[in-house]
């Protein structure tokens, strides 16, 4: 690759050298309030790739880079992928200890840090157990490089001539890892989900092609890299030739003025910043002119903001899209089409729609075996797009990667509930840890957190099942922010208007705010842990 | 509200909802970003907007304005008194 020779083995990289090539003076990143062509982009990048390449003779496969909304990270991404490697992403807002417990697990002793993560070093490297090469990422020569020398070796990117002679061509194999991600699970170690260079170009091969994107749109990026939403902003855009939009953090969840001083034509969030722009007054009808599409993904799409969107956006496509890191970035997806849409939605929330073409999807029940059409049951995947299993765990690979029906194909399952209807249309119900029993009856929480949405109006409404005995309850306990202007006895009997009295909260609590992970998805953990907090005796605000 | 109260109200908005360990010492800087120094996140940063709103009896033309114009208090400062002209 180093010597710009292109073709399908390229992997996940591929796209952005051939748009690097066909477009070399057409933005490709707008990132910091600077704009960079592609010719620029593949410049640095380069760089990156040749400084792996000299200090490592690929024994590893991997390579992690630390680094933050930057030019930086995004040369990183693809200055590994051009050495050949896979890229991990190292989140400098994760805290430490969590950093360094992935640098300790990955096949990888090389690792790039941008510039604004420098001053992570001094407390992250002593929690490091093994020798790592770094290779700094600053573009013009460092200023001031006291107290970051603490590395077993180190490279400055500014040292490396541009014209050295090209590295060996490596070209990586459909089943060398891509990118490498942990899930942030709430509890116990955090698991590796590998992509390979296979799974992650089945995945935008079907993007690219259902959308139909070009080298005059401008895309959102809003996710960080360490959430795999990221892929979807970053690979297709350079695909199409596109140029990229990193908006400032302050803008991520307030983008408004951002779309319409950038005219973004391609949106991509998770649901909760329509809900944040709602609440802010910003997601009124016609306030995105520019926008072509609007793609949510990573949580569940309640109808009431994907209408308020398509009304905000009129001329664009509004979608709903869902599919675990397992299952590479989505696997489905439902086109928005108003009242039609709406008659399809359960609990309030868009259903997930269809299985991409050449994927498979299985609805299970507790034993694993497919249950009828329209009846609930947990989603398993199958297909190209389906990793093989978790980074160097046996153990958890063998829980969530199943055969069925004792038939030859592996299936991931997703922990999801399901319905799927005669279409083939896929409705979200909720995971299966949110299924308990109360008083014998098997309760789905978001049924009755979409019952506290409508008695509250407010969109952050969640139900927790208290107290909790294993899978089992005996109530449920509401969670609504305090700026609600319903009180506690009118929200339980609101409730008691559509649901079954077993189902119906006996007690709300009013917080500040709704808890959400770094994901944006909503906490139910944390709320637990008020419940129980609470019974221990501590007193919150 | 002065400038200094409403200075005085962001700073005790921070430190109620912030997760900062040492509340007591707690100073942050006029120019200090609020949201990008993760002293407040998103949701509870929308609700001090909110609550300055409410508090000052004005509505704050967030159509026009960056969030960067108003992610530090010099800035909600200068927003406050934007809106009451």
């Amino acid at each position: 690759m180093e010597n710009e020779k292109i073709d399908e083995g390229c992997g996940l990289v591929g796209g952005f050298l051939r748009a690097s090539f066909k477009f070399p003076d057409r933005p490709a990143l707008f990132v910091n309030n600077s704009l960079f062509t592609y010719n620029q982009l593949r410049d640095y990048a380069r760089r990156v790739s040749r400084g792996i390449n000299s200090v490592e003779d690929r024994k590893k496969s991997l390579v992690g880079f630390l680094g933050y909304r930057s030019l930086g990270a995004y040369s990183s991404i693809l200055g590994i992928l051009m050495s050949g490697r896979g890229y991990v992403p190292l989140n400098p807002k994760y805290p430490v200890e969590r950093i360094a417990n992935i640098i300790n697990r990955i096949d990888a002793d090389v690792m790039a840090v941008c510039e604004e993560c420098f001053w992570l070093l001094p407390s992250l490297l002593p929690l490091v157990n093994k020798a790592m090469h770094l290779i700094f990422l600053d573009f013009s020569p460092l200023k001031n490089t006291t107290g970051l020398a603490r590395a077993d070796a180190s490279t400055y990117l500014s040292s490396i001539a541009a014209d050295l002679p090209a590295a060996p061509q490596t070209v990586p194999g459909g089943s060398d890892v891509a990118y490498l991600l942990f899930t942030s699970g709430s509890t116990g170690e955090p698991k590796g989900v590998p992509i390979s260079h296979a799974n992650v170009r089945a995945y935008i091969d079907y993007t690219c092609a259902r959308y139909g994107f070009n080298e005059h749109d401008r895309f959102s990026q809003t996710a960080d890299m360490s959430f795999d939403l990221s892929i979807l902003e970053i690979f297709p855009c350079w695909e199409s030739g596109a140029c990229l939009y990193c908006l400032p953090k302050s803008s991520v969840m307030l983008p408004a003025k951002f779309i319409r001083d950038h005219e973004l034509t391609v949106w991509i969030s998770v649901p909760s910043v329509g809900a944040f722009l709602d609440r802010m007054r910003l997601l009124h009808p016609g306030a995105f002119p520019s926008l072509r599409y609007c793609l949510f993904d990573g949580e569940p799409l309640l109808a009431s903001i994907a209408s308020k969107w398509q009304a905000a956006a009129p001329s664009a496509i509004v979608e709903n899209l869902y599919g675990p890191t397992e299952a590479t970035v989505a696997i489905s997806d439902f086109r928005w089409k108003g009242e039609e849409s709406l008659r399809r939605c359960k609990n309030g929330i868009v259903p997930i729609g269809w299985i991409f073409k050449g994927q498979f999807a299985c609805v299970v029940d507790e034993n694993l075996l497919p249950v009828f059409l329209g009846t609930l049951g947990e989603l398993c995947l199958g297909g190209s797009q389906v990793c093989k299993g978790y980074y160097s765990d046996p153990d958890k690979t063998k829980q969530q990667f199943i055969k069925i029906n004792n038939g030859g194909k592996i299936w991931y399952r997703t922990g999801d509930l399901v319905i799927e209807n005669e279409d083939g249309c896929l409705n979200y119900i909720g995971r299966i840890d949110n299924q308990v029993k109360i008083l014998g009856h098997r309760v789905e929480l978001q049924e009755i957190d979409h019952a506290l949405r409508r008695a509250s109006s407010e969109e952050l409404a969640v139900a927790i099942a208290w107290p909790l005995n294993s899978a089992s309850a005996e109530g449920v306990v509401g969670f609504i922010p305090n700026s609600c202007e319903r009180n506690e006895a009118e929200i339980i009997e609101e409730c008691k208007k559509t649901l079954p009295a077993y189902m119906a909260p006996s007690r709300i609590v009013f917080i500040k705010n709704i808890p959400l992970n770094g994901n944006a998805k909503i906490d139910r953990l944390q709320l637990q842990n008020i419940l129980e907090q609470e019974k221990e005796g501590v007193i919150h605000e | 509200m002065s400038d200094r109260e409403i200075k005085d109200h962001i700073i005790s908005y921070i430190k109620a909802h912030s997760t900062v360990s040492d509340k007591e010492s707690f100073t942050i800087a006029d120019t200090t970003d609020i949201m990008d120094s993760g002293l407040l996140n998103s949701i509870d940063f929308i609700d001090m907007i909110t609550a300055l709103e409410k508090k000052n009896n004005i509505t704050f033309d967030l159509e026009n304005m960056d969030p960067l114009e108003y992610s530090t208090i010099a800035g909600l400062i200068s927003a406050v008194e934007n809106a009451k002209k």
